[in-house]
């Protein structure tokens, strides 16, 4: 199990990276950005808060 | 309209998605049009088979401190899981391996029954303590959404859908995702994480706009 932030993703393990940091660590997700277009990743454009793709809410480093 | 959901049945933020998704989708004009169709991920593939552990333990392997620290951090995502009405009991919560959990949904798929399979099973990992990776308890699952338990059973003691659990993964990763629940709308649009269910309704009207829109 992984634990994350409220924007909430879970982060697949991947050797030698530290995950699931305590979520008090978590940056706050800012609200009312639900459609701010992220960069596209392999084709796709993202949509909503960004979050576990930059793993910036404290699951991933 | 097609939404496709990567998510792992131990995975606490999948549940919480799902419902969001769910939420959203109930006030979609459109949502008689979407299909929406569960895929696998597994958030750890080294989880060794065979060794069930109490998920507070394993968080408190990881990071050390005590397990009240431990509860400490699940109670967050336990209130947020709250205020979807899922009543988590994650120190009941027991750490598996999920291969044989993913394989058996991809035959709950084949008798299209996939979103009630995983739905049961997130709420047999996040509420209810059930041990996943032991066949006879899968196979009874299984049977409550309307999988055969014989074939469950044949299922589980081989290999079958081990290469679509595979595929699953690899496409996962293919698109760009490094962690679940991972939503991909008629592939094209992705949302990563179990994001509020605006976002979610403001991508399905964003991707159904686009379907409708003629190419040039």
């Amino acid at each position: 199990m992984s634990v994350s932030s409220s924007a909430g993703g879970s982060t697949a393990q991947q050797p030698n990276v530290p995950c699931d940091e305590p979520p008090a660590d978590r940056p706050s997700v800012p609200e009312s950005v639900a459609s701010a277009s992220l960069p596209k990743v392999s084709g796709l454009v993202f949509l909503g808060v960004e979050d576990a793709q930059a793993c910036s809410d404290g699951t991933c480093r | 309209m097609r939404v496709e959901v990567w998510s792992d049945v131990v995975c606490p933020w999948c549940y919480i998605g799902k419902r969001r998704l769910e939420t959203a989708l109930a006030q979609f004009e459109h949502a008689d049009e979407v299909e929406v169709v569960w895929r696998s991920f597994q958030l750890d593939p080294t989880y060794p088979k065979g060794d069930p552990q109490p998920v507070h333990e394993q968080l408190q392997k990881k990071f050390g401190g005590s397990l009240a620290q431990v509860r400490a951090m699940t109670d967050h995502v336990t209130a947020l899981a709250a205020e979807e009405g899922l009543a988590y009991d994650l120190g009941r919560s027991i750490m598996v391996n999920t291969v044989d959990a993913h394989r058996l949904t991809h035959l709950a798929k084949a008798h299209g029954l996939g979103g009630e399979m995983h739905e049961r099973l997130l709420r047999a990992q996040l509420m209810e303590g059930e041990t996943l990776d032991d066949h006879d308890t899968l196979v009874r699952l299984g049977a409550e959404v309307g999988v055969p338990a014989d074939e469950a059973r044949r299922v589980l003691a081989g290999n079958e859908y081990a290469r679509d659990f595979a595929e699953d993964v690899r496409e996962a990763r293919a698109l760009g995702a490094t962690g679940v629940p991972f939503f991909v709308l008629d592939r094209k649009y992705g949302i990563s994480g179990a994001q509020p269910a605006e976002a979610f309704l403001s991508a399905l009207r964003t991707a159904h706009g686009e379907a409708r829109t003629p190419a040039r």
